[in-house]
């Protein structure tokens, strides 16, 4: 009892100094850590504590941010040379060198409210409330190219700059779980249901942008194709001419706004490990398989437009005693008055139809190979789909529990095309009170505008049982 | 153990944390410079301009051979009206015109007396006295003679008046004989008024029954009222037969004053009219040699005003025979107590000229005195003045006929600007231009103009417009009724340096000056009078025409328009390419010059470049045009010209392949197709 009082005082001293998560996003060499209960964020199925009660503070019990680019910021923004080599410039060329052909920045954010999981015999429950968010921009180099060159390359050709794509997501995580074994504790099966309740949502389903040069460079046809779906407490104010002026946001209280059901999803996980010999674990699962239909504050946008300039046509102001003259600055004025409308969306272009909208769903497959019983060896595969962009990696890691208190983590991972990650994790256990710190990538920390992938869960865990256990998997 | 491991723990952390290097993420640090320099193209700017766009003037006019004409006119470069050329008075005072009134009638005046036959033998006594007792019978008449002493018979007081001098006037004296027996009588009339006699008479053997008259003149008598008969002698050679004896018959003597005309006296005046008087008014004009043959009044008044020294009342009927309103003279009725009396003289006319002797300013009057009866006996003198004040005011001339004289005016200097011919210089000549005066003018009073036009070029060089002849004749209408004559005056290259002049070329100002000469060796009658009406002026108007048809070794403009040189901040290097289908015949070169239109200072030019080609001319002379693209590129020091100057000057050279010896025509639907492509590096 005295213990048990002890672990609770320290673990409410602990909780002013850190940000403790529990279920956050996931991170590969989380997975087959010794000793840290949220090994089920990526396989409901795997629990890696075995911890009877385990407790989860709101919002002190921590956030996650995981940032994922298909390049580096440093090819974007560096120090400069010279007079500006204590300042950061823009480098579009160094940056457009390091571009694929498509490519996406994948944030992700979340911040847990609750948990409560509890161990019987066999079984495991757990509920969950989180808030989480997500956004994605995926652009073209093509995009960057002609930012950077101009159109003076593309003369008669008609340049096709992509498809520009963002997507945002912020939602509410009501989630339930459960697991057991069967086959004498050789699998075990686990499944958690998600209700979801959508708050923000940003869906672009096509931004198509051409960009046409004439061969005589007489004309240059601007084209843009855009389906955007929003899910945001706003309005659209239009001018007298039904054109679009002004977007602005309606009053709704924090409160109303984060406790809003009008936008209702369901998303299911699913896992299953399986011990093919007393050294070999295979798992696989899939995570956040659902969507979210927003039917609340909704606003969809078709809107189409083409622009052609051909030049100002200054043969009405040529002669200002002429009874047609027009002024130039006339002319240009009408010219631009004429660009603006041509892209500016109409009244008639937006409804108010509901969309649907996926979250972020991760397929794993992995498995671990036990060296001894307190290390082991572990390969994760894992598979990231949002919308049309998916990306995989692979991680191998080495899991090492050292004593019965300190868990260490090492890994290799391969993240998209980013194959320079060097993750570590780490967990101190000081009786109720387990403090982990995990990453995929150590590189981020020494110089983060270098890397490619970069991400943090640092959290403290209540682990409450009768007695200590860590499985040892 | 757990010790190392949470020391282990602790120091990788702490390593961990520490080593996290935030610098290439700080924004802050942001530089405002971006490697970021695309290229890019697009059109700039396009036109399709005709011959016509291409020059800025509302002055430009097209001609009927399609050439584009500058049409510079101003009208009343020159304009006088009637008050600039000569003043018309508006009042005139004449001098009292004074006469003396002249005799008056007192009317004819008539007295009688009869002499009965029993006065006679009272009287007369002696032999005639027989008769007495043979009064009622018949008797022989006895023969009678008698010349003793005057014998007196009083007659009527004349009522006429109380004294009286004539100056003309006849008195008839009728002897009517009512006696039996003819008489010869002598006699004389007496007056008794002034105590003495005025006149004998006599009659010889007057037959009984007839009568016999005798005249005699009173003129330079004095009479009074009170006059008699006095009876001298009297005869008779009684009958020869018995005759019936009266002494009632008589003797009756008529005394009859005819056509009296008094000069001075104490009358009782009757209505009479005086003899008329006339004469003349001299109108004056400030201008001494002005002579007027007539006027239309468009208002005035007269006023007129009787200054009488006589005891007369009437009223004196003065007649303007000459001065006419609605068709009638003007006549007023002026009291002779001193009253004025005003008439309107609106519309009326005037003849000045009525006297053949002096023909012009001169307005002929009549008036008679119209005198009332004078209720009484006044004292009258035919030498008692009576005058007339006479005052025309408010006089405003609608129209006047005379001989106006001969008059010189100079015309105040002044200019005009020719707005195209600010911006052009260099070596070119106009074809054919023409330079018109036309002259509007309705003032009836033939001049010769004479009209000095010059300019200067902005090298300095300056030149008169000179033509043969230099100066000419306004036009004059026919008469007053003909409104206004106009006729135009050219200025060509056949009669005139015209060419030359324009080829300075004007500094767009050419000022003038000169002299108009009126009634130069102009021989002025009433058959040919000047005229003038109230409205009449004259002006000339100038239009100079200006054809573009140029003989061109260089013609070149200058044009600015204002810019914001940060504008051009993020601009490296520019090139335009400029396609043209040029249907002028004439080249055009280009260059840019960088300035501050403040501080006037420049900062850098372009290249020169050659933007249109000259279109080719067909053996028939049709204008083929001619496609060109060329290259006008801002390198990036030019760049750093443009981006200091807050004004460009476009500055422009036309070149004529054909020279200067062919003049090429600009035709108002000959077009310049212009596309301007922009390749720029830009610099963000």
């Amino acid at each position: 009892m005295k213990n048990f009082q002890t672990k609770i005082f320290l673990a409410v001293l602990i909780l002013g100094s850190a940000i403790p998560t529990l279920f956050a996003q996931e991170i590969p060499t989380l997975q087959f850590m010794k000793g840290l209960s949220q090994s089920d964020l990526f396989n409901p199925a795997l629990h890696n504590d075995s911890t009877k009660w385990v407790v989860g503070l709101p919002v002190l019990s921590g956030a996650n941010y995981s940032f994922n680019s298909d390049f580096a910021t440093d090819k974007l923004l560096h120090k400069g040379t010279g007079a500006l080599s204590d300042s950061l410039v823009l480098d579009l060329e160094k940056f457009q060198a390091s571009l694929r052909s498509s490519n996406t920045i994948q944030q992700q954010f979340s911040v847990p409210y609750f948990y409560l999981g509890y161990h019987l015999k066999k079984s495991f429950f757990s509920l969950v409330i989180s808030e989480k968010a997500s956004a994605n921009l995926t652009f073209n180099k093509s995009l960057i190219t002609f930012l950077k060159d101009g159109n003076a390359s593309y003369i008669g050709q008609n340049v096709d700059l992509g498809n520009l794509k963002v997507d945002a997501l912020q939602y509410s995580e009501f989630a339930f779980c459960y697991s057991t074994s069967l086959l004498k504790d050789k699998l075990t099966l686990g499944l958690r249901a998600k209700a979801l309740f959508g708050k923000f949502a940003l869906q672009t389903e096509k931004m198509d942008i051409q960009v046409e040069t004439a061969p005589d460079a007489s004309y240059v046809n601007l084209k843009s194709d855009m389906k955007i779906n929003l899910s945001a407490p706003i309005s659209v104010e239009y001018d007298q001419d039904g054109y679009f002026s002004a977007m602005k946001g309606t009053h709704i209280s924090g409160v109303n706004y984060m406790t809003q059901t009008g936008n209702m999803g369901f998303a299911i996980d699913f896992g299953a490990v399986y011990k093919l010999t007393p050294k070999l674990l295979l798992s696989g699962s899939i995570i956040d398989l659902g969507k979210i239909s927003f039917k609340n504050s909704v606003l969809n946008l078709d809107h189409s437009s083409t622009y052609q300039w051909t030049g100002i046509d200054f043969s009405k102001s040529i002669d200002n005693t002429s009874a047609g003259y027009i002024k130039p600055s006339d002319l240009i004025d009408a010219e631009t008055t004429k660009l603006k409308d041509s892209f500016r969306p109409k009244n008639t272009e937006f409804s108010t139809e509901p969309f649907k909208m996926t979250i972020p769903t991760k397929i794993f497959l992995g498995g671990t190979y036990d060296i001894t019983s307190r290390f082991n060896m572990g390969l994760l595969d894992r598979l990231y789909k949002y919308g049309d962009y998916s990306q995989n990696s692979v991680t191998l890691s080495a899991n090492a529990l050292l004593g019965k208190i300190f868990s260490l983590t090492g890994s290799y991972s391969m993240i998209g095309n980013s194959s320079t990650n060097l993750g570590l994790g780490m967990a101190l256990r000081l009786g109720a009170v387990q403090i982990y710190f995990v990453n995929d990538n150590v590189l981020a920390f020494v110089n983060p505008s270098n890397v490619e992938v970069a991400n943090l869960r640092f959290g403290i865990n209540l682990l409450f049982s009768g007695k200590s256990k860590v499985a040892v998997n | 153990m757990k010790r190392f491991i949470i020391m282990i723990w602790t120091v990788l952390l702490l390593i961990l944390l520490n080593s996290c290097n935030m610098s290439n993420l700080d924004f802050s640090k942001l530089s405002e410079e971006a490697n970021l320099n695309p290229s890019l193209v697009a059109p700039l700017a396009k036109a399709n301009i005709t011959g016509w766009d291409l020059f800025k003037s509302a002055y430009k006019e097209q001609g009927s051979n399609g050439v584009v004409r500058l049409v510079y006119t101003q009208n009343d470069l020159i304009k006088y009206n009637v008050h600039d050329l000569m003043n018309l008075p508006a009042q005139q005072k004449f001098s009292s015109i004074g006469k003396e009134l002249g005799e008056i009638s007192p009317g004819d005046v008539s007295i009688s007396r009869a002499v009965s036959l029993s006065e006679l033998i009272t009287q007369l006594g002696g032999g005639i006295k027989d008769n007495e007792q043979n009064n009622g019978t018949n008797a022989i008449f006895p023969a009678y003679s008698y010349t003793g002493s005057e014998v007196r018979f009083s007659l009527d007081p004349i009522t006429e008046y109380t004294s009286i001098t004539l100056s003309s006037g006849t008195i008839e004296i009728t002897l009517e004989n009512k006696l039996k027996i003819p008489v010869t009588i002598i006699g004389s009339l007496f007056d008794t008024g002034n105590n003495r006699k005025i006149m004998d008479f006599s009659f010889t053997n007057i037959l009984s029954g007839t009568s016999s008259k005798e005249s005699l003149s009173l003129v330079g008598l004095q009479l009074s009222n009170k006059v008699e008969f006095r009876l001298s002698s009297f005869q008779t050679p009684g009958s020869e037969t018995e005759v019936p004896i009266n002494l009632s018959d008589y003797l009756k003597v008529t005394f009859d004053l005819k056509n009296l005309k008094i000069s001075s006296g104490n009358v009782m005046v009757k209505p009479q009219i005086l003899e008329a008087t006339s004469g003349t008014f001299g109108f004056v004009f400030p201008e001494s040699d002005m002579k007027a043959f007539s006027a239309v009044l468009k208002k005035g008044t007269i006023s007129i005003k009787t200054v009488n020294s006589s005891k007369l009342n009437g009223t004196i009927n003065l007649v303007l025979n000459e001065m006419k309103r609605n068709g009638a003279a003007i006549q007023a009725n002026i009291p002779l107590n001193g009253s004025s009396t005003s008439i309107d003289l609106t519309g009326a006319e005037i003849n000045f000229s009525s006297d053949p002797l002096n023909p012009f300013n001169q307005i002929p009057y009549t008036y008679s005195v119209q005198v009332d009866n004078s209720g009484g006996y006044i004292n009258f003198a035919s030498t008692d003045m009576l005058k007339m004040d006479i005052s025309l005011d408010g006089l405003d001339f609608q129209s006047l006929n005379g001989d106006f004289g001969s008059r010189k005016m100079q015309i105040d200097p002044g200019n005009f600007v020719l707005d195209v011919l600010q911006k052009l210089g260099g070596d070119f000549v106009v074809a054919n231009p023409a330079l018109s005066l036309i002259l509007h003018n309705s003032i009836g009073m033939p001049a010769e103009v004479s009209l000095n036009m010059k300019a200067s070029s902005k090298s300095g060089r300056t030149g008169t417009l000179q033509r043969n002849p230099g100066s000419f004749n306004i036009p004059v209408p026919a008469d007053i009724q003909a409104g206004t004559a106009t006729a135009t005056v050219e200025y060509n290259r056949q009669n005139s340096n015209i060419i030359d002049f324009m080829a300075l070329p004007p500094n767009s100002t050419i000022s003038y000056n000169g002299e108009i000469d009126f009634n130069k060796g102009n021989v002025v009658t009433p058959l040919n009078p000047n005229f003038l009406n109230s409205a009449s002026a004259f002006s000339i108007d100038l239009a100079l025409d200006i054809p573009m048809e140029l003989k061109i070794s260089t013609l070149s403009f200058n044009d600015t328009t204002s810019i914001t040189g940060s504008s051009f901040n993020k601009v490296e290097s520019a090139e335009l390419t400029i396609s043209a289908s040029n249907g002028i015949p004439l080249d055009l070169d280009m260059q840019l010059f960088f300035v501050d239109t403040i501080s006037k200072r420049q900062y850098g030019t372009s290249k020169s470049v050659k933007i249109l080609s000259a279109a080719q001319i067909s053996a028939a002379g049709e204008y083929i045009p001619v496609q060109s693209t060329q290259i006008f590129s801002l390198d990036q020091s030019e760049m750093v010209n443009l981006r200091k100057a807050n004004g460009v000057v476009f500055s422009g050279t036309v070149i004529s392949p054909a020279g200067k010896d062919k003049a090429v025509s600009i035709l108002s639907t000959s077009k310049i197709d212009l596309k301007v492509v922009m390749k720029s590096k830009i610099n963000l």
